[in-house]
């Protein structure tokens, strides 16, 4: 794999670690190598009372593995959780089971696995991918997992929701009034023709000012080049021999 | 104590046709001797339920055609990408889905 596509990948985790405050109690689950990057990268740069929880971490204090994961979830302990999905649209929706027909699918994806739980009990959630296409950002998805936020009928025991998406190219965030998913900032290098023309809804760009994300500071950098890809090594091995060789 | 110990096969003839099976599963710790035995016992029907997701196991008992059912919240086989044969038998609706999300 190229360099830019190191540099790309990088601005991203650079991208989630500046979502992340401190003190905050953050989860990961299974592949999401970026969200776990740019967790140790908060952790060592602005946010050292964080509070990691990565799944696949072989120092994870949880002795049961994900299915503790789901425990401390439903307490209502988790307070940013990762997800993603091959479908996401304009209201947050996430689809990770089936393009077309649920019946006779095109495509059959593996499924929810407690996304809908995840997305309903976390304080926020930010979803992330690792492309960014009009395939992926569909105005409406083909099946909801988990949706962003509870319609009418809001269930008490939801805890949160949508709260950034981190793509290649861009930051979007959730409009609580409105309810739907805007542009917030650029990634360095990427122009907004780019990311409009790869959205396939809009994002509400018109008349407004959108600002790009600062590189990455030389702080950032050392940190995640340093300790943060040493720790990835013993959790994501083949991730990271793609990412950085 | 009563001896409990036994052979993969003998463990494995536990297992007829139509039964509903659950299974470790995701990507490791999963009972791969005595799946094989249930592969060559030529098992059909089942009714399955990795816990928690399916992996390997699970994706082989369905290119087996061993599974009827598959009760599930996720199929995936981790960092190696979609399991094939899940795909293959989902797609074609050859598989009754009991999806968890």
């Amino acid at each position: 794999m190229g360099s830019s596509q190191t540099e790309s990948f990088e601005k991203m985790i650079g991208a989630i670690s500046r979502l992340l405050k401190n003190g905050e109690m953050v989860v990961t689950g299974t592949l999401s190598p970026l969200p776990a990057a740019g967790c140790l990268l908060a952790k060592h740069t602005h946010a050292p009372d964080l509070e990691p929880m990565l799944y696949g971490d072989p120092e994870n204090r949880l002795s049961e593995g994900l299915h503790e994961f789901f425990g401390v979830a439903q307490k209502g302990k988790v307070d940013v959780f990762f997800l993603s999905g091959l479908q996401i649209d304009r209201q947050g929706s996430i689809n990770l089971s089936v393009i077309g027909d649920y019946d006779h699918p095109k495509l059959r994806l593996p499924g929810g696995a407690g996304s809908a739980m995840l997305y309903s009990m976390s304080r926020r959630t930010i979803l992330f991918t690792m492309t960014h296409t009009k395939k992926l950002f569909v105005p409406k998805v083909d099946f909801v997992n988990a949706a962003a936020f509870d319609g009418e009928t809001r269930t008490p025991w939801r805890r949160g929701g949508l709260s950034h998406v981190v793509t290649p190219l861009c930051v979007m965030k959730f409009d609580e009034d409105r309810k739907r998913v805007v542009l917030d900032s650029l990634l360095p290098g990427v122009t907004l023709d780019q990311v409009v023309e790869n959205t396939g809804f809009d994002l509400d760009v018109a008349g407004r000012e959108i600002p790009v994300m600062e590189p990455l500071t030389e702080e950032e950098q050392s940190a995640l080049r340093g300790p943060v890809l040493e720790k990835m090594r013993t959790i994501y091995p083949l991730v990271c021999r793609m990412i950085w060789g | 104590m009563k001896d409990k110990l036994m052979t993969a096969a003998e463990a494995a003839r536990m297992v007829e046709d139509g039964m509903h099976l659950g299974v470790g599963a995701g990507m490791a710790m999963n009972p791969m001797p005595v799946i094989r035995e249930i592969l060559r016992n030529g098992i059909r029907g089942l009714t399955l339920t990795p816990v928690l997701t399916g992996g390997y196991v699970t994706d082989l008992l369905i290119g087996a055609g061993a599974v009827e059912t598959i009760q599930f919240p996720q199929i995936v086989l981790d960092e190696f990408g979609l399991a094939p044969h899940f795909r293959k038998w989902a797609e074609a609706g050859r598989l009754k889905l009991l999806e968890t999300m």
